[in-house]
């Protein structure tokens, strides 16, 4: 009888999207685990502007091979329950500068130190260790700021709704 | 009610510690944190909340609380020859008090000047974890924190 062996890297991904810390963000209503589709998980994350509440949501993909050396690849992305799961949304045109940055059309996904492709540019993981992925890390580093980023939109969002 | 998973990070202590609870009121809750923390007059806080723990939370599986003596933190940013002061609740996290200071209420900061904000503590050379409480930086005794607002361009890879 064929024995299917459990990847260490999946098994590490689960244990760390059961923590109390990505728990209580799902619970506050601060992102949401769309999917686990080993190695890919699906998340939506939602910000809010602190003064008037105004909520901003947005899909990402986090691929997450060898887990958690390397870290997640990240990108943006538009979640559908189809065969591929969504695809790759066009880049948003409008928005803070932040936020704007980090979602640029770039080959490499979110334009972020904590993004797998990006950290090896420019030396970046180097010259910004406090951004940057370390296997030590839990996933929820990057939720975080992934939590950051749509909160910087809602932000400059809230007054021009 | 459920069993509910606690973190528990207490005032600038490093380690955090997980315990989980059957079926707690709110006094049992607040008696465990209490006793991990072994001192008087410690406050209870959600993670970036600004009242103390309140029995909505009772209804939840999983929750990050931070302990602290200070009821409040002020917190002083100084940003080129100002310095703005605001009061904070010790679980409020570092991304939340950016947001004041670099918000309308704060420095009110240009929409590029934002982007690349941070703050840090005077003296230090990489800004503060913004998902970091601020009850971390600050010891008991002494319910203030001095932060410095900076532009310097820490998220450009070139």
């Amino acid at each position: 009888m064929d024995v299917e062996i459990e990847s260490p890297a999946k098994r590490t991904l689960e244990q760390q999207l059961a923590t109390v810390r990505f728990l209580a963000g799902v619970e506050q209503g601060r992102w949401e685990l769309l999917l686990l589709a080993w190695p890919n998980i699906y998340v939506r994350v939602t910000g809010r502007d602190p003064e008037t509440n105004y909520a901003f949501a947005h899909d990402f993909h986090l691929e997450c091979t060898g887990f958690p050396d390397p870290g997640p690849y990240v990108e943006r992305w538009s979640f559908a329950t189809n065969n591929t799961h969504g695809s790759v949304p066009p880049a948003p045109g409008a928005g803070s500068p932040g936020f704007i940055d980090a979602m640029k059309e770039w080959s490499g996904g979110l334009y972020r130190p904590w993004n797998r492709a990006a950290a090896t540019h420019n030396d970046w993981a180097r010259k910004r260790p406090h951004e940057a992925w370390n296997p030590q890390r839990d996933v929820t580093f990057i939720m975080e700021h992934l939590y950051a980023l749509v909160t910087e939109q809602a932000v400059w969002l809230a007054p021009k709704i | 009610m459920s069993r509910i998973r606690v973190e528990i990070e207490i005032e600038d202590r490093k380690d955090v510690q997980v315990i989980e609870l059957d079926a707690p009121d709110l006094d049992s809750i607040l008696k465990e944190v209490r006793a991990l923390a072994a001192v008087e007059g410690l406050h209870v806080f959600e993670r970036d909340k600004d009242e103390p723990l309140g029995s909505e939370v009772l209804t939840r599986t999983a929750l990050s609380l931070h302990g602290h003596r200070c009821r409040e933190v002020e917190v002083r940013v100084r940003y080129e020859h100002r310095t703005l002061e605001h009061k904070f609740a010790p679980a409020t996290t570092v991304f939340r008090v950016l947001l004041w200071a670099v918000g309308k209420r704060g420095f009110n900061l240009d929409d590029t000047a934002k982007a690349k904000a941070n703050l840090m503590l005077p003296g230090a050379e990489q800004p503060l974890p913004k998902d970091a409480v601020i009850g971390s930086f600050v010891k008991h005794g002494d319910c203030c924190l001095t932060l410095d607002l900076t532009l310097k361009d820490f998220t450009n890879g070139c």
